[in-house]
């Protein structure tokens, strides 16, 4: 579906009576950015752009936007949030209009070696040309591809109301097997303390990581709070080790993988590598994914007293 | 005027960290700037937090109560080495901010800094719509010009004998070569902006445009914790100790009073005042904009919402 079809079928949307708002993407103002636009008319819908530089994960602004039912431009990761979201009952599938895409990978600018003022890429079969105030320059795929990308499981949203494309035009899956992450185990403790305490000591508890994040909704966080006090404010490796020892475990089975808080991170810490050891470990004790439908229990917020100890 | 050879830098910082505690960038995942040991400085990159980070540093204990509450000043000479000129200048409003805080000033009075032009400003830089120049030297002791194969090196305080090594006197085609380098620099400048928006924002306080940018917002702190020109912060006690740490106007709770009432409850009063403050409170308090146009917010900003953008739309009316 070329760009002109997809805009065709949002201002199908939004011409609807009960969808007020649709969440999209829009050109950014500068580099490869592309960033989030909100659309009330047909003629909002004409900024609405796709491409593989629109990686911001949209179900972020669920926390903020207030009206009854949003339309919501999601790839097959951002629309796990989503489901999670609903599983939660932080919205009502019925309230939400999931328009998903058919996902080929996301680009991860951070891989581009050139800083443009104005840039693109445009995918073409297994090749990315990217194109940066005006020169052209050719990738593969596997050299910007972002690293989630590589272990996506669900390239195809798992639902949705309205497909910007063909089903058949999604990446393949690939089976859940976190072979990074089992790497990273064989370390010895001492080799990843050191790591994590470099990571750490650069954290500035800019709070990017919690706030992008989808799933941290609560109103009341207790990163924040004074009363108790759980994390002191000055920043430290220990501190900040807390702060994401804290933040991660509030995610563990919630966690869809967007890893929108490895992106977000203004100072580089591997946040995914946290959060994806947590999605490992609630899979291999109990066979659970996020997200993977409206229906489903929290994981770790569901007792059976059958359950043998 | 004096003439660096690159292969003397070595043995140059070598003098320098007999007398100083030299920070300089270095590459740790993202560009910091550390205290140098042996390593190389990397200088060819500007670091990912200003120099605020070392002399406002985001966690200073104030006192401790188990002390008789001695206040410990920082006694040690510092010197910034590779700070860019947009991050000198922003000094200046610190400056103004705490003329009558102990704890900064006595890292003030001992401080020193080696700036370095800037060739190549990055693509969100735009200094020189805030009356700066990727070659200011306002706040610097030197300021050093990368000529290729040697650094042109400007004296620019008394305090020469401390600072100058063995270095050769410039001759006038450096000084060419110099200038050549600035006018190209600063007509690489990519982004302009007209700044001086105060009269206009006076008539925007209630503009739609506010709620418009800051719904984007994901109100976290890159914008403020980056910007070499925030200072805001916050007093903690914890741990028998008083400290002081960085706050960002952008969080909700940075305004959110103990009877529960917020006065800037959401995302748009918050941007909106971040806006205010820079290009209004400050020119009209301290009569400079609180912003040196290093582009850092824009780079970083996890939603892509961009000052430069803001102000030109600002400019509209």
């Amino acid at each position: 579906m070329n760009l002109t079809e997809m805009r065709e079928e949002l201002k199908k949307v939004i011409r609807r009576d009960d969808v007020e708002l649709i969440i999209g993407y829009e050109k950014g103002t500068f580099g490869f950015h592309a960033r989030a636009s909100f659309f009330r008319n047909e003629k909002d819908v004409e900024r609405f752009i796709f491409s593989p530089l629109c990686t911001q994960n949209l179900s972020t602004y669920l926390k903020f936007e207030r009206e009854k039912k949003i339309g919501i431009v999601v790839r097959g990761c951002d629309c796990r949030s989503l489901l999670q979201l609903c599983q939660e009952n932080f919205v009502r599938r019925e309230n939400l209009l999931i328009i998903g895409v058919p996902c080929r990978g996301v680009v991860d600018t951070g891989k581009i070696k050139s800083f443009p003022l104005h840039g693109d890429v445009v995918e073409k079969g297994d090749r990315y040309t990217v194109i940066s105030d005006g020169k052209r320059e050719e990738y593969r795929r596997e050299e910007l591809i972002a690293e989630k990308c590589k272990f996506c499981i669900s390239p195809l949203p798992l639902e949705y109301d309205v497909l910007l494309g063909e089903p058949s035009s999604a990446k393949k899956p690939v089976q859940p097997t976190y072979e990074d992450i089992l790497r990273n185990e064989e370390k010895s403790i001492e080799e990843r303390r050191e790591y994590w305490d470099r990571a750490f000591s650069r954290c500035i508890r800019c709070h990017a990581c919690r706030n992008v994040c989808p799933l941290c909704f609560c109103r009341k966080c207790s990163l924040e709070s004074l009363l108790p006090q759980w994390v002191h404010r000055s920043s430290s490796p220990e501190e900040n080790a807390l702060y994401q020892i804290m933040r991660v475990f509030h995610l563990a089975g919630r966690c869809t993988g967007c890893e929108e808080c490895t992106r977000v991170c203004p100072m580089g810490i591997p946040l995914r590598e946290l959060t994806r050891k947590l999605e490992k470990e609630v899979f291999h004790l109990f066979n659970h994914l996020a997200g993977m439908g409206v229906e489903g229990k929290n994981v770790l917020a569901t007792f059976s007293p059958e359950e043998d100890f | 005027m004096y003439i660096l050879k690159k292969e003397g830098m070595g043995k140059w910082i070598s003098f320098l960290r007999e007398k100083f505690t030299v920070f300089a960038p270095v590459f740790d995942g993202v560009m910091v700037m550390r205290v140098l040991m042996d390593e190389k400085p990397v200088l060819e990159n500007r670091m990912r937090l200003p120099p605020k980070c070392i002399i406002f540093p985001q966690t200073e204990k104030i006192f401790g109560f188990s002390e008789r509450l001695k206040v410990d000043l920082p006694k040690d000479k510092i010197l910034l080495l590779g700070v860019r000129p947009c991050d000198a200048r922003s000094l200046k409003i610190f400056d103004e901010m705490f003329m009558d805080d102990p704890y900064y000033l006595a890292r003030r009075e001992n401080l020193l800094i080696i700036a370095l032009s800037c060739n190549s400003p990055g693509v969100n830089c735009f200094c020189t719509s805030v009356g700066g120049s990727p070659f200011s030297s306002e706040n610097a002791d030197l300021l050093l010009t990368d000529l290729g194969d040697c650094y042109y090196v400007d004296v620019l305080s008394g305090r020469r004998r401390e600072l100058i090594g063995d270095f050769d006197r410039a001759e006038e085609e450096h000084e060419r070569r110099k200038e050549e380098l600035k006018k190209r620099a600063e007509k690489n400048m990519k982004r302009k902006v007209n700044t001086d928006i105060r009269k206009i924002l006076q008539k925007l306080w209630n503009s739609p445009l506010w709620e418009e940018v800051a719904r984007r917002c994901i109100s976290c702190g890159i914008c403020t914790y980056l910007c070499p020109a925030c200072y805001c912060f916050d007093l903690q006690d914890e741990d028998y100790r008083r400290v002081r740490v960085w706050d960002s106007c952008i969080f909700e709770e940075y305004t959110l009073q103990a009877s529960g009432h917020n006065p800037r409850p959401t995302r748009m009063h918050r941007y909106r005042n971040r806006v205010y403050h820079k290009f209004d409170y400050l020119p009209e308090n301290i009569k400079v904009v609180g912003c040196v146009g290093c582009g850092r917010c824009i780079d970083l900003c996890p939603a892509n919402i961009d000052i430069v953008e803001v102000i030109e739309r600002v400019g509209q009316g």
